[in-house]
C-alpha cells in the first residue's frame, strides 16, 4: 500500500501517465473512431484487426484511455492531499521550519549594505537562533500558495463530474417535421438503448472474426431483452415532444445562394414528470424540461412529395411519349388507373452524385433530383425498377428503366425537419464547479505573486538579505533591491527599472 | 485592393523594417536602431489592430471565424504581447523572431479565402468572443515563449565560444547530445517550416487547382523566408567575428530566457486553459449538449494543455531548467499550431466550419 501511494505521489509517475494520455489521445484523432469492423480491415489491411483486438476502435472509451485517465485521477488525488498537507505547513509553519543554511543558499540573496541601517523587526516574524542571531520572515501574497491546491481539486472534480455523467447521464436525437410528435423515454430506457447498441457493435465485431461464435447468440439474447425495455419505455415516456414550427432565417443578402442565418424550432413538452411546457429553441439556446434538456442540432429538407411525368420507355421524337404526370408520396404504394403496376417511391436525392459505390446526395437543395422507384405487379411481386431524374438528366443519360415506362422528376416541394439533441447530464454541475475553482486556482498560482523576504541577522552582527517566492529570479531581484535599498513597505510586483538600471542590466 | 488588405500589407512591410532594425540592432551592436525598430513594431501592431477593426466593422462580427482571420488575429495578437513583454527588459531577437513569425502568420494567411463570410448558427454566440479570443491570448504567449526557446538553444549552441567570461550562476556551456540537440532545433525548425511550405506549395500545385495558393506561398512565405535565411547565413559568414560578439552580449544569458520562456508560459497556460478549455467546455455544452465530445479540435487542445501542464510539472515541481524545458515549449507550440490549424486541415469534426 506503502510503495502504491509512493508510485502515485510521484511526478514521475504523472509525467509519464500525462506523456501516454497525450499519445493515446493523439491516436483517438488519427484512426476514425467507432465504425464497424469490416471498414478497419478494409482501410488497414495489415493493422485493421490489431487496431479492433486493441480497442483503438473506440480508444476513448477503451481500457488503455480509461485506465491511464483514473490512474492520473488517482495520481491527482493523492497528490492534492499531499499539497495541501505542505500548503498548510507552509502557511502555518513557514519560519519555524527554516534555517540559516537555507536563506544562505537562496539564488536571489545580497549582504545587507554596511552603509545602510540594518531592518527594523517590527512587521517582520522572527526566529530567533543560538548566539544571539535570528531569521526575520515577511510574506506577501500568502493567498497564491492556495492556488495550487484548488486547481488540482478542480481538475479532480471535474474528473468525479465527468464519471458521475458517463455512468448516469444519457443523450438521444429525435426528429420531426411541423405537426408531428416525438417521444422521449425515461433516462434509463435511454442507457438500455446505448447499452444495446454498444453490444450490436461487438456482436457485428465478433460475427467478422467467426460468424460460428457461441458467444453470439448470448448476445443476441441480451440485445432482444434490451430492445424490449426500450420500446416499454417508448410506450410510457418521460414526455411528448410535439413539433409546433420550425422556421429558418436567412442573412439578408444580395447574393444568389441564400445563407443560413439561423434555424429555431418552437415545441411543446409534456409528461408525467412536469408541467407542460413550450418555447423556442435555438442553436446555442436550448430549453430545459424537467431532467432533460434540448438542444437545436440540425436542420433539413426533406421531400415526401414528388411530382413526375412518366413516358413510354420506347417513345419516338415525333412522340414525346408522356402517358401521365403523377404525384408520388415517399414510400407510399400507389396504383394508377392506366397501368397493371403499383409503383412506390423508395428513396429520392435532391443533389445526386455517385460515390464509389453509393448514391448519395450532396446537399438538400433540389440541384439534381433522383427518385428510385419499385414497381409492383399484380401479384404483389417485384415487377421491375426505375429512376427517375430531371428531364436534362434523362436526356443526358438515357432511361434507367427495365419497366415499360421511364420517369422524368417535374418538382418536389420541400418540407422542413428539425432534429434536436436531447441530453440529461447530473455530472454537468459538478464539472462547472470544478471549472470555477480550477479558473480561481490557476489565477491565483500565476497571476499572484507570492513573496518571502527573508532577513538573517548572523551571529557577528552582519546581516544577509534574501527573497524567494512564486516568481523568477528576474522578477526576485528588484525585490531583493528594494528591501536592502531601505524601505519598509511589504514586497510589491517589481516596477520596471529605469534607464540606469536598464542599460547597466546590459552591460 | 481594399482599405483592409492595404493595412495588412502596411503592417507587414513594417514588421519586416521592425525585424531588419532589431536584427541589425543586435547582430552588429547598433543600439541607436532598437528605439525605431520598436517604434516600427508597434507602428506594425497598431495598423494590423485598424485592419481588424476594419474587418470587424465590415463583417459585423470579430475576426475569429475562419482560418484567414484566425492567423491575422493570432499575428497581431502575437505582435502586443511580444510589445508588451519587453516593455520592462529589451530583447532585440526576440523582438525581431516576434516580428517575424507576425509577418509569416500574415503572408500564410494570405492562402486562406480572404472574402468576410456571415456567421454560421453555431458561431453566433457571445462565447465566440470569450472562447476563441482568449485561447489566441493564450496561443501567444505560446508563441512568444516559442521565440525565447528557440534564442535560448541559440544562445547554447553559441556558448563558449570566443573565450567569453563564464557567468559563475550559469551552467557549464553545452556538449555533446545536448548541443546537437539545440543545433537540430536551430538549423532544423527553420528548415522543416521550408520543407513544409514547400511541401503544400507542390500539394496545392498537384491538386489541379488554378495554382493561385500554391504560388502565394511560394512568393509570400517560401521564397522571402529562403532569401532571408541566405542573407543572414551569408552575412554572418562575412562578419563572423562581428557578429558573434554582438549576438553574445545581446542575447541573454541561457537562464534569464529560460525564466523569460517561462513567465511567458505562465502567463499564457491559466488564459489557454480558460479560454480554450472551460469557456469551449461552456459553449460546447450550450450548442451541442455535451460539455466534451473527443471532437479532434477538443482532443488536441487538451493535448496541448497536458504538454504546458508537463512542462509548468517538471520546472516548478522537479526544478528541471534549460535545454529540455526548452525543448518542451517549443513542442508545446508545435502542438499548438497543429491544434490550431493542422487539426482544421487534416481532421474532420464538429470544428470543420473553422477550415474554410
Amino acid at each position: 500500500m506503502r510503495s502504491l501511494l509512493r508510485l502515485l505521489t510521484s511526478l514521475r509517475t504523472a509525467i509519464v501517465l500525462i506523456g501516454l494520455l497525450c499519445f493515446v489521445s493523439m491516436l483517438g484523432t488519427v484512426i476514425p473512431q467507432s465504425r464497424e469492423a469490416a471498414e478497419y480491415l478494409r482501410a488497414y489491411p495489415r493493422a485493421g484487426q490489431w487496431i479492433l483486438d486493441s480497442g483503438l476502435d473506440d480508444v476513448y472509451h477503451g481500457w488503455l484511455f480509461q485506465a491511464l485517465l483514473w490512474l492520473l485521477a488517482a495520481s491527482s488525488i493523492v497528490c492534492t492531499a499531499t499539497r495541501l498537507r505542505l500548503t498548510r505547513i507552509r502557511l502555518g509553519s513557514r519560519l519555524s521550519l527554516a534555517s540559516a543554511a537555507e536563506i544562505a543558499s537562496m539564488p536571489v540573496r545580497a549582504d545587507w549594505p554596511a552603509d545602510r541601517p540594518q531592518p527594523e523587526p517590527a512587521g517582520w516574524q522572527v526566529k530567533p537562533l543560538g548566539e544571539g542571531g535570528e531569521l526575520r520572515l515577511r510574506v506577501s501574497g500568502s493567498i497564491s500558495l492556495i492556488g495550487g491546491v484548488l486547481t488540482h481539486v478542480g481538475l479532480v472534480i471535474i474528473l468525479a463530474g465527468g464519471l458521475w455523467g458517463s455512468f448516469a447521464g444519457v443523450e438521444m436525437a429525435i426528429r420531426g417535421v411541423a405537426g408531428e410528435t416525438a417521444v422521449v423515454p425515461p433516462v434509463e430506457e435511454i442507457r438500455v438503448a446505448a447499452a444495446s447498441d454498444r453490444l450490436r457493435r461487438q456482436a457485428r465485431l465478433i460475427q467478422q472474426q467467426n460468424p460460428a461464435d457461441p458467444r453470439l447468440e448470448e448476445i443476441r439474447r441480451q440485445v432482444e431483452a434490451m430492445d424490449a425495455r426500450f420500446q416499454a419505455g417508448m410506450a410510457s415516456p418521460a414526455c411528448r415532444v410535439t413539433f409546433e414550427d420550425l422556421w429558418v432565417e436567412y442573412y439578408k443578402s444580395a447574393g444568389a445562394e441564400p445563407v443560413v442565418k439561423g434555424w429555431n424550432s418552437r415545441v411543446a413538452i409534456s409528461g408525467p414528470g412536469g408541467e407542460p411546457a413550450s418555447g423556442v429553441v435555438r442553436v446555442n439556446q436550448p430549453l430545459s424540461w424537467g431532467p432533460f434538456t434540448f438542444y437545436q442540432a440540425d436542420w433539413s429538407k426533406k421531400y415526401k412529395s414528388v411530382n413526375l411525368h412518366v413516358m413510354k420507355a420506347l417513345a419516338t421524337d415525333s412522340d414525346s411519349g408522356l402517358v401521365a404526370t403523377l404525384t408520388l408520396e415517399l414510400g407510399k404504394p400507389y396504383k394508377p388507373d392506366w397501368s397493371n403496376y403499383t409503383f412506390v417511391l423508395i428513396d429520392f436525392l435532391p443533389d445526386f452524385r455517385i460515390m464509389g459505390d453509393q448514391f448519395v446526395s450532396l446537399s438538400d437543395e433540389l440541384r439534381n433530383p433522383a427518385g428510385r422507384i419499385v414497381a409492383y405487379g399484380a401479384d404483389g411481386k417485384v415487377a421491375g425498377r426505375a429512376w427517375a431524374f430531371s428531364h436534362e438528366m434523362a436526356e443526358l443519360g438515357g432511361h434507367s428503366s427495365n419497366l415499360p415506362y421511364r420517369f422524368e422528376v417535374v418538382s418536389a416541394a420541400p418540407i422542413y425537419e428539425t432534429g434536436l439533441q436531447v441530453a440529461s447530464d447530473p455530472g454537468v454541475p459538478l464539472v462547472w464547479a470544478g471549472c470555477l475553482l480550477m479558473t480561481l486556482g490557476l489565477c491565483l498560482t500565476f497571476y499572484i505573486s507570492y513573496y518571502e523576504e527573508w532577513v538573517w541577522v548572523r551571529p557577528d552582527g552582519t546581516v544577509l538579505a534574501a527573497v524567494s517566492g512564486n516568481r523568477p529570479a528576474i522578477m526576485l531581484k528588484p525585490v531583493l533591491e528594494r528591501l536592502t535599498a531601505g524601505s519598509t513597505a511589504p514586497a510589491a510586483p517589481p516596477t520596471p527599472p529605469t534607464d540606469a538600471t536598464r542599460s547597466e542590466e546590459q552591460a | 485592393m481594399n482599405l483592409e488588405t492595404g493595412c495588412f500589407t502596411l503592417a507587414m512591410v513594417l514588421y519586416l523594417a521592425a525585424f531588419i532594425g532589431h536584427a541589425v540592432a543586435a547582430t552588429l551592436d547598433r543600439r541607436s536602431l532598437y528605439a525605431p525598430a520598436r517604434w516600427a513594431s508597434i507602428a506594425a501592431a497598431a495598423v494590423a489592430t485598424l485592419a481588424l477593426a476594419l474587418r470587424w466593422h465590415g463583417a459585423g462580427h470579430p475576426p475569429l471565424s475562419n482560418m484567414y482571420e484566425s492567423l491575422v488575429t493570432l499575428s497581431t495578437l502575437l505582435a502586443w504581447v511580444s510589445i508588451g513583454f519587453t516593455r520592462v527588459n529589451p530583447l532585440p531577437l526576440a523582438e525581431a523572431g516576434s516580428s517575424v513569425l507576425a509577418v509569416l502568420m500574415i503572408g500564410i494567411a494570405s492562402v486562406f479565402a480572404r472574402e468576410a463570410q456571415p456567421l454560421i448558427p453555431a458561431l453566433q454566440s457571445y462565447w465566440l468572443y470569450l472562447h476563441v479570443a482568449l485561447a489566441f491570448v493564450g496561443e501567444a504567449c505560446f508563441a512568444l515563449a516559442f521565440v525565447l526557446s528557440f534564442l535560448f538553444c541559440l544562445r547554447r549552441l553559441i556558448e563558449g565560444r570566443g573565450g567569453a567570461a563564464q557567468d559563475p550562476d550559469e551552467p557549464p556551456p553545452a556538449e555533446g547530445g545536448e548541443k546537437a540537440i539545440c543545433g537540430i532545433t536551430v538549423i532544423g525548425l527553420p528548415a522543416a517550416f521550408l520543407v513544409l511550405m514547400s511541401w503544400l506549395a507542390w500539394r496545392y500545385y498537384e491538386r489541379g487547382t488554378p495554382g493561385e495558393e500554391g504560388r502565394t506561398l511560394m512568393i509570400w512565405v517560401v521564397l522571402p523566408v529562403l532569401l532571408c535565411l541566405a542573407i543572414l547565413v551569408f552575412m554572418t559568414y562575412l562578419y563572423r567575428g562581428v557578429v558573434g560578439r554582438a549576438v553574445d552580449r545581446c542575447l541573454p544569458s541561457g537562464a534569464t530566457l529560460d525564466e523569460l520562456t517561462y513567465r511567458a508560459i505562465a502567463l499564457g497556460y491559466p488564459l489557454f486553459t480558460v479560454g480554450a478549455i472551460i469557456f469551449g467546455m461552456v459553449w460546447a455544452n450550450k450548442a451541442w449538449g455535451r460539455y466534451w465530445g473527443w471532437d479532434p479540435k477538443e482532443t488536441w487542445a487538451l493535448i496541448t494543455f497536458l504538454v504546458y501542464s508537463l512542462y509548468l510539472h517538471v520546472r516548478l515541481t522537479r526544478g528541471w531548467r534549460g535545454t529540455w524545458t526548452a525543448i518542451l515549449s517549443i513542442m508545446g507550440f508545435l502542438v499548438t499550431l497543429f491544434t490550431l490549424f493542422g487539426v482544421n486541415l487534416l481532421l474532420s469534426g464538429l470544428h470543420s466550419y473553422a477550415s474554410m
